[in-house]
């Protein structure tokens, strides 16, 4: 009796076996991605900024009028900013003899945001944001006025940012969107101002101002 | 593997994310009740069915390289200014026996 119980039993331990043999029912995938801290500047085309401002032939006159330049910037970032400028010394071609007089420096052009445009329907905080202009560089209500036909008392000139300066700084700019987002940045507009004056001349002048993003 | 086969794909899993092309820099799949669905709609609906059939192998010898179908799962995403992290999640497949 006790062999025939066994007998009736091992068949069903057998099935039970063999359904779990292939038992693969179940599996995982993993998707895993990283979201890296992202900053951007580029040109209104979303491309590198190589942007030149062209003051001209600065033949002085009879006013106080400045003669200025533009150029706009696109900044997105998924974390808190700053921008910071550094222009390079000025290089002159062409240069006359100085013979007494004054050549114009870094120092007789203004530099400075003119504008910032903060709104965007992929901007973070859109509509309260506080971008926070460095001190000297806000020149959004004006250019000071020349007097006596000599530069004006800039509250920044280039000659404020012959070494990396922060010019700007923010909390995060874009909410999501990449490059091709048209309402994923914040324009900024950076101005350059100089007076026409009897300087030493020359065929030309220059200076290369980096603008640079980061984390703060 | 057994034919003719008439498998079917659950709606909104039956298209490639790979070729859905982004507007304005922006996520474009537009959610399961719309035929593009995402992560989002399989944590919102658990254990859904994605897809299913009728009896898939003539055997049951899991070495036979032609007694089985193949299922190819895409993901898509649009690299974003998303708040920097490092993201994971694990989707479960079960197979179970079918209705």
């Amino acid at each position: 009796m006790v062999t025939f119980k066994r007998l009736l039993i091992l068949p069903g331990v057998i099935v039970i076996l063999a359904s779990a043999a292939f038992a693969q029912t179940g599996g995982a995938i993993t998707v895993t991605g990283a979201n890296p801290e992202s900053f951007s500047l580029t040109n209104t085309s979303e491309g590198t900024l190589s942007s030149t401002i062209a003051l001209g032939s600065l033949t002085p006159g009879n006013t106080n009028t400045l003669t200025t330049g533009t150029a706009d910037v696109r900044l997105r970032s998924n974390k808190a900013y700053k921008l910071t400028a550094q222009a390079t010394a000025l290089n002159i071609t062409g240069g006359a003899a100085a013979d007494g007089g004054d050549t114009i420096a870094l120092s007789d052009i203004g530099f400075g945001i003119t504008s910032i445009t903060l709104t965007g329907a992929n901007v973070a905080n859109n509509g309260a944001r506080t971008d926070a202009i460095g001190a000297g560089f806000d020149v959004t209500g004006g250019w000071p006025a020349a007097a006596n036909g000599l530069s004006p008392t800039f509250t920044a000139s280039l000659n404020e940012v012959t070494s990396a300066t922060q010019v700007l700084s923010g909390t995060r700019i874009s909410k999501k969107g990449n490059l091709a987002t048209t309402d994923n940045y914040i324009t900024v507009t950076f101005g350059v101002a100089t007076l026409p004056q009897f300087f030493t001349p020359n065929t030309g002048f220059s200076s290369v101002i980096t603008l640079t993003i980061a984390s703060q | 593997m057994k034919t003719p086969r008439q498998d079917v794909i659950a709606t909104g899993f039956d298209y490639d994310p790979a070729t859905v092309i982004a507007v304005n820099g922006l996520t474009p799949y537009t959610g399961l009740a719309l035929g593009q669905a995402t992560l989002a709609d399989l944590l919102a609906n658990p254990g859904m069915t994605i897809l299913s059939g009728p009896k898939i192998a003539n055997t049951q010898n899991t070495n036979s390289p032609n007694d089985l179908i193949t299922v190819t799962i895409t993901f898509g995403m649009v690299g974003q200014f998303f708040t920097p992290a490092t993201v994971s999640c694990v989707l479960t497949l079960t197979i179970v026996d079918g209705p």
